[in-house]
């Protein structure tokens, strides 16, 4: 049954209501869904990919394939978060591997929103603050594949073991033992990366301690 | 706690899965740990930054997109339709073109009756020249013609445009110029392809006279005015030796 429910309303249903609505193809709920969790599926992607067009083309199809085929999602299975990310990461696997490249810098308004936030920032210390990110953005580029989805899924994206394990489709003790390893990787690139000059030395600054 | 199980449980120090109990085990070890304490502080460091690399990712996606899902939603609710309607159609046209071929088979042969025949090559038109003395009266002649090309995919020759002057020579669906076999009170259109029929070829075929439902004609791309949709029209269906439908023209009334 397709409910006339307007986009104020849909906003206060949970992502499987939402998704239960797009079945009954109500085109509202599909849009709904798409503001709420386009942000991170598109993080997700570009992390994955280091391509913001492939990014974008990602995001996109995730939502396209809702409506397309037929919706698989089981919520004793996981969440319909989970779900969605389970389809970025089947598209991405799909398109094959992906070229190892800089992830691009958030744009202007975010960093702006960012420092305003932030204690009064000097231009160096925004200088300082972007070149660390930019450190440990090429630092996740380079990892593996299923280590640098761990990654993105668990520290970048905040989704807990439980959700990541049934994305990934492997136990809960296998995500901790892979996030593990990687946040070792990234320690030891951060450290070793003789081009950053934040991260980097930072890590350093706290070993020469012993 | 010993260090083993230290540097195994400390990465998930700042996780909200990590209950209080754990943590405060964790850092009490630190605390009398000089080096399980730095690798305590690396891991806060290396939490900072990813948290950063967090804030500044660009969420951003092109414009547009939201329509894009709408029109999509909207269309995956309408193909049904479309393609019932021209299933339909196409169920119609082949009963009905299976009702003239009967009907036509059925009659009684005459002899004297021309069968157009029109051939691609020069010889062709020659012979048929023969065949239909160049300034006889063109008399009635059956609704059914033949067709016959050198190669499927060639641009035929035209009909012999001599018999009378009413004969015209149709552009066919591929290229082909199909020889005009209407009566001379009669107009025709072009042929137009029916799906499919370019994957089959055309060595040579028969054109049988139909008469349709002008419902249909919308789905052999014919536009039609919605004031005039009811009722029939009569058409040429044209027919490989195979049997299958290639082509259909509209033909009226002078």
């Amino acid at each position: 049954m397709v409910l006339a429910v307007g986009m104020r309303e849909l906003q206060n249903l949970s992502d499987e209501e939402l998704l239960g609505l797009v079945r009954a193809t109500d085109e509202d709920a599909l849009v709904a869904l798409y503001r709420r969790h386009q942000g991170a599926l598109f993080r997700f992607a570009l992390q994955m990919s280091g391509s913001r067009t492939t990014a974008e083309d990602v995001t996109q199809e995730i939502f396209l394939s809702l409506v397309r085929g037929p919706i698989g999602f089981d919520a004793a299975r996981g969440t319909a978060k989970a779900y969605l990310f389970g389809i970025a990461r089947h598209i991405l696997r799909r398109q094959g591997p992906h070229p190892v490249g800089a992830v691009p810098l958030g744009d202007a308004s975010e960093r702006a929103a960012d420092m305003a936030a932030s204690a009064i920032p000097t231009p160096l210390d925004e200088l300082d603050r972007r070149e660390t990110v930019a450190a440990v953005r090429q630092a996740i580029a380079a990892l593996p594949v299923h280590y640098r989805e761990v990654v993105v899924l668990c520290e970048l994206e905040e989704m807990n073991y439980v959700d990541a394990a049934a994305l990934l489709a492997c136990p809960v003790g296998t995500v901790r033992s892979r996030l593990h390893r990687a946040r070792g990787l990234l320690i030891k690139k951060l450290t070793m990366e003789p081009e950053d000059q934040t991260a980097g030395a930072l890590l350093r600054a706290a070993r020469c301690l012993r | 706690m010993r260090c083993l199980e230290f540097d195994r449980m400390v990465a998930d120090l700042d996780r909200p899965e990590t209950g209080s109990e754990l943590r405060d085990r964790l850092i009490a070890h630190a605390t009398g740990c000089p080096a399980c304490g730095r690798r305590l502080e690396v891991e806060r460091i290396l939490t900072a930054a990813l948290r950063r690399a967090r804030i500044e990712a660009d969420p951003a996606v092109r414009g547009g997109v939201e329509d894009r899902l709408r029109d999509a939603m909207r269309a995956a609710a309408a193909p049904p339709q479309r393609r019932t309607g021209r299933r339909t159609a196409s169920a119609v046209l082949a009963a009905t073109a299976v009702l003239a071929v009967t009907a036509w088979l059925a009659r009684p042969h005459d002899p004297a009756g021309e069968v157009t025949a029109i051939e691609s090559s020069d010889q062709g038109r020659d012979r048929n020249r023969r065949a239909s003395p160049a300034g006889a009266p063109a008399g009635p002649r059956s609704p059914v013609s033949e067709v016959r090309m050198d190669r499927a995919g060639d641009a035929a020759t035209p009909a012999p445009a001599t018999a009378e002057p009413s004969r015209r020579t149709i552009e066919g669906p591929t290229g082909l110029a199909i020889g005009d076999a209407t009566l001379p009170s009669e107009i025709a259109t072009v042929f137009l392809p029916l799906p499919g029929s370019e994957r089959l070829g055309l060595e040579s075929g028969h054109i049988v006279r139909v008469a349709l439902p002008r419902s249909v004609l919308p789905s052999f791309g014919v536009p039609t005015r919605e004031e005039i949709e009811g009722g029939m029209v009569e058409a040429d269906v044209l027919f490989g030796e195979d049997g299958l439908a290639r082509a259909i023209r509209l033909v009226g009334r002078r």
